[in-house]
C-alpha cells in the first residue's frame, strides 16, 4: 500500500520538487502582477511573463552544471585516467 | 484547428502511458496467465473510470470558466513539465532511455519471483497488473480530464483517448516485439511539449492574459518549449561529465 502510495506520488508530483513549486510560484507571480499592472498590459504580456517563469523551472529542474574551465577539464582528465584509491567511477547518471 | 491539436494530444499523452500500462499486464500475462492479467487489469480501469466519473462533474460543478482553466493548465503542466525534464534528460543521455519493454521484463520478473498459487486465485499478479493499469490509467484520466474540461474540448479529447485505446489494444495482439522498435523517448519527450504547450495557454487564459493568435497559440508555445529543450539536451551533452562521456 505505501508502495502504492509512493508511487501515486510520483506520478502526480514528479520526481522533483521543483516543477510543482515552480508552477505554484508561476501561479502566485502571475497574480501579483495582474494586480500591479494595468489591465491592457497584463492581457498584452502577462501569457509570455507566465511562459518564461515556467522556462525558468524547467530549466532549474535540469543538473546543468556551470562551463568548466581549462583547469578543471584538466583536472577532470586526471581524475578520470588515476582516480584514488576507494573512488568508482561514476558511469549511472544523475540517479535520476 | 483546436480540435484537431486536442485530439492529438490527447491521443498521444494517452498512447504512452497505455502502452506502459499494456507492458505491465503482458509482462504479468505471460508468467502468471493472461486471465489473472486481464482481471487485475479491468479491475485498474474500472477504478480509474470511476473515479474520472466522479472527479469529471466536480471539475466543472460550480466552477467558473476562468477557474476550470487554471486548475486545467496547472494539472497539464504538472505532467507536461515533467515528461519534458524526462525527455531533456533521456536524450542528452543523462538517464536511460524511456522503454516499455524494459517495464514488460520488469513485471515479468517480479510476477515469475512471486509464489505460486496453485489452484487459487493468483491475487498477487493481479495485484501487479491492478497497479501498474490505476497508476498509468490514473495519469491517462487526469490528462484527458484537463483537455477536456474548458468548454468545446471534451468530445476531441475522448476521441484521441479512445483512438489511443484501440491503436494499444491492436498493439496488444501483436505482443512484445514492436514495444522494443518505437522510439519513446522522442514520443514522450514530444507529448511534454504539447501539454506543457496547452498547460501554458489554458493557465494564462484563466487568469485572462490574451494570446496572439488566440487559439494557434499552443502551435508557437510548442515551438518556444521545443527550442528550450533543445538547448538544454546540446547544454547538458556538451558539460556531461567526462567519466560519463567516455
Amino acid at each position: 500500500m505505501s508502495s502504492l502510495l509512493w508511487r501515486l506520488r510520483r506520478k502526480l508530483l514528479g520526481e522533483t520538487w521543483t516543477i510543482p513549486l515552480g508552477i505554484a510560484a508561476a501561479l502566485v507571480l502571475a497574480l501579483v502582477f495582474r494586480a500591479l499592472l494595468s489591465s491592457g498590459e497584463w492581457q498584452t504580456m502577462g501569457g509570455f511573463g507566465l511562459a518564461a517563469v515556467l522556462i525558468t523551472t524547467l530549466i532549474r529542474s535540469l543538473p546543468l552544471e556551470r562551463r568548466r574551465t581549462p583547469d578543471e577539464t584538466a583536472a577532470a582528465h586526471v581524475q578520470q585516467h588515476d582516480p584514488p584509491q576507494g573512488v568508482t567511477r561514476c558511469t549511472s547518471g544523475n540517479g535520476g | 484547428m483546436t480540435f484537431v491539436l486536442t485530439l492529438m494530444a490527447a491521443a498521444g499523452a494517452s498512447g504512452v502511458e497505455l502502452l506502459e500500462a499494456l507492458a505491465i499486464v503482458l509482462g504479468v500475462g505471460v508468467t502468471r496467465g493472461h486471465r489473472n492479467a486481464l482481471l487485475g487489469a479491468l479491475a485498474g480501469g474500472l477504478s480509474v473510470l470511476a473515479l474520472c466519473v466522479v472527479l469529471g462533474p466536480a471539475l466543472r460543478a460550480g466552477a467558473s470558466v476562468a477557474v476550470i482553466r487554471v486548475i486545467v493548465g496547472s494539472l497539464l503542466l504538472l505532467f507536461g513539465l515533467e515528461w519534458l525534464r524526462k525527455g531533456v534528460l533521456r536524450v542528452a543521455g543523462r538517464r536511460g532511455r524511456a522503454s516499455s519493454y524494459h517495464e514488460f521484463v520488469e513485471a515479468r520478473e517480479s510476477s515469475a519471483a512471486l509464489p505460486n498459487a496453485s489452484g487459487r486465485p493468483d491475487w498477487a499478479a493481479r495485484a501487479i497488473a491492478f497497479q501498474g493499469v490505476f497508476l498509468e490509467g490514473l495519469e491517462v484520466g487526469l490528462i484527458v480530464l484537463a483537455l477536456g474540461a474548458t468548454p468545446g474540448h471534451l468530445v476531441p479529447a475522448l476521441l484521441g483517448a479512445a483512438v489511443a485505446l484501440l491503436l494499444i489494444a491492436a498493439a496488444g495482439l501483436a505482443l512484445r516485439r514492436p514495444l522494443q522498435r518505437l522510439p519513446e523517448t522522442q514520443i514522450k519527450l514530444g507529448m511534454g511539449i504539447a501539454l506543457t504547450a496547452f498547460g501554458t495557454y489554458f493557465t494564462a487564459l484563466g487568469l485572462d492574459a490574451h494570446w496572439p493568435l488566440a487559439e494557434l497559440a499552443p502551435l508557437y508555445l510548442g515551438a518556444l518549449f521545443a527550442l528550450t529543450a533543445r538547448l538544454a539536451i546540446r547544454r547538458l551533452e556538451r558539460d556531461r561529465p567526462v567519466a560519463e562521456a567516455t
